[in-house]
């Protein structure tokens, strides 16, 4: 009964914020289009990432190959083959799907440190190869030549436009994963998250579940890489780096990554903060560390549950906690 | 390729050269993991700030006054992160510990670039001039790299492995309860290994700050390479993460020499995801020393 009040509300004020976004991204300036282009596509990263550590509870230091592996898949098909975007961003996610999948085979039988040490090595990889196969991926000067989204022949290259579109497309992810989170597929995450054994004992098959996040996320982050692509139109080995892997688990677990909106959340408070701080650029690693350390401390479920510190939480049975 | 003999000793100087700084930031690594079962992700950023400070240090000193006072600010810093962070977490949460510590990682390297700027600490060598065998050259920095962490090594070896103090570091790893029944206090156990583990990294610091450029950004390839000497020696063997920091070193030596990095890098995370999947309990821990 609670979650039935509940949902209403929750729709009623995530339908106001992507209004006031798409409002910015149709009359604020080139630069607001622009900043909002960045917080969709990390918004969808981040969101993704929460499936597998917020929601399921697995750690991944590797998440930045999936984009990788998204954006150069629309890049290279879009820029060297001369495909449509679409069908390109299509393959591009496919590959990540795939990709994903079989990795869940072989990594996801680790946890905990090997998890984290085997996603970092994956990543590590994905980067050597995007430097070393240089006749494909342009090496470590960059791929260049990517054109404009095209949708079926119409060009996007107007970066309010393209903000719209982001806009709509994190909307998507992330509503997906909300609905994911109130299931019972999120349930089944959640009980994971909890507790491995219980969760086999009551006849939940805990490998499938995790691999079908992991996929799901891999999947989501192809489209995060395909949006990334159209909108820089040149893509380096350096943003998918290890570190940007690292960045992105920290946009999960500032904004709190057991609830959907959290992740969102933190990608839009880490990518905003450079934008706030420029005249103290040198600051910015440590305000994002010590933010990072306080919320862990202080609100260990992330800035999305400040709310609760106002107005108690009324929990449903089970799920997210 | 033609590679000729003196060429291919180089190689063999600068593996052993990066190995055995592998092998000093997986043993400090070790001591931390043995008592608290806990990785410390800011382990770089602990190296890197040894090196920051035993430069400015040594600037208006001499190179021993700096490393001791790069171990003892370090390890102070160690003590106080398992005080104020670590003790917070529960035992064996591996996401918080590891979320933690990221974000220390990210406010010391915010802290290093805003105390020390974004330029390279620079330190004369202890000891200067190089030795040459056959037309290579090992600067003399490198042997006292390689000598102090021979004798790191042996000194943890015994303490870890032959004394009360090391066993009850073990006992406080695998039961905390059980450790505080027989007496040992698991708090300043853990601490202990968190201010010792941190001392380590000041002194790898203060060693390397002489022979490489290290700024704000460079303790992170540092604490990875680290780690993956971890992984790959098995998490608590002293003489076998060593001896896996060494041969990955020599590994990459050669094959940053003779092919790429990049292909050196490749390899390395390669080896390494095999190791994970084949052996995880590393190339030389026993099987019973694999947690969760």
């Amino acid at each position: 009964m609670t979650a039935a009040t509940r949902l209403p509300v929750r729709s009623l004020v995530g339908a106001v914020v992507v209004a006031a976004l798409l409002c910015v991204a149709l009359f604020g300036d080139r630069y607001a289009a622009s900043v909002l282009v960045y917080i969709a596509v990390y918004g969808i990263l981040a969101s993704s990432l929460g499936l597998v550590v917020g929601f399921a509870g697995q750690i991944s230091l590797g998440h930045a190959a999936f984009f990788a592996l998204g954006a150069y898949g629309t890049g290279i098909l879009t820029a060297t083959a001369g495909w449509w975007s679409i069908p390109a961003m299509a393959v591009g996610i496919a590959v990540c799907a795939v990709v994903g999948f079989v990795l869940g085979f072989v990594l996801l039988r680790l946890s905990g440190y090997y998890l984290a040490m085997g996603t970092l090595a994956f990543n590590s990889v994905v980067t050597v190869l995007l430097v070393s196969m240089a006749g494909l991926t342009g090496g470590g000067t960059g791929l260049a030549g990517i054109p404009p989204l095209d949708l079926f022949g119409w060009q996007v290259g107007d970066v309010s436009t393209f903000a719209v579109i982001a806009v709509l497309a994190a909307t998507a992810v992330v509503v997906s994963n909300a609905l994911i989170h109130d299931s019972a597929a999120g349930g089944a995450l959640f009980a994971v998250h909890d507790d491995e054994a219980m969760a086999a004992t009551v006849g939940i098959d805990v490998a499938r579940v995790k691999r079908a996040a992991f996929t799901l996320a891999a999947a989501q982050a192809g489209i995060a890489g395909g949006l990334f692509a159209h909108h820089l139109r040149f893509l380096a080995p350096s943003d998918f780096s290890v570190i940007a892997s690292v960045t992105l688990v920290v946009m999960v677990l500032i904004g709190g990554g057991a609830r959907p909106w959290g992740p969102v959340l933190g990608a839009t408070v880490l990518t905003l903060l450079p934008e706030f701080i420029t005249e103290f650029e040198d600051y910015s690693l440590l305000i994002t560390g010590g933010l990072l350390i306080v919320v862990l401390v202080f609100l260990p479920k992330g800035l999305v549950s400040l709310p609760d510190l106002v107005v108690p939480r009324k929990r449903r049975a089970g799920a997210s906690s | 390729m033609g590679a000729d003999p003196a060429q291919l000793l180089q190689f063999a100087f600068s593996g052993v050269t990066q190995g055995s700084l592998y092998a000093f930031v997986a043993l400090s690594l070790v001591l931390v993991y043995r008592a608290s079962a806990a990785i410390n992700f800011a382990q770089g950023e602990f190296i890197i700030l040894g090196a920051l400070i035993a430069a400015s240090v040594a600037a208006a000193t001499n190179p021993f006054v700096a490393v001791l006072a790069a171990v003892l600010s370090v390890a102070a810093l160690g003590a106080a992160t398992e005080r104020v962070l670590i003790r917070r977490v529960p035992r064996g949460s591996v996401a918080a510990i590891i979320a933690l510590t990221i974000g220390l990682s990210l406010a010391l390297r915010g802290l290093a670039l805003v105390v020390w700027g974004s330029d390279a600490a620079i330190m004369d060598p202890f000891t200067d001039g190089v030795i040459r065998v056959g037309g290579a050259a090992l600067p003399l920095q490198v042997v006292w790299i390689v000598g102090v962490g021979l004798v790191v090594l042996l000194v943890l070896w015994w303490f870890l492995e032959h004394t009360m103090a090391g066993l009850s570091l073990r006992s406080v790893a695998d039961d905390p309860a059980g450790a505080r029944v027989v007496g040992i206090d698991p708090n300043s156990v853990s601490r202990f290994s968190w201010a010792a583990g941190a001392a380590l990294a000041g002194l790898v610091g203060a060693l390397l700050a002489p022979l490489l450029f290290l700024n704000y950004e460079s303790g992170t390839s540092l604490m990875i390479k680290g780690f993956v000497a971890l992984v790959i020696g098995g998490f608590t063997s002293t003489t076998g993460v060593a001896l896996a920091g060494l041969l990955i070193g020599v590994l990459e030596g050669y094959v940053v020499g003779l092919v790429s990095s990049d292909v050196a890098d490749g390899l390395v995370f390669t080896l390494l995801i095999g190791v994970l999947l084949l052996r995880p309990q590393g190339l030389f821990g026993r099987a019973a020393a694999v947690r969760p």
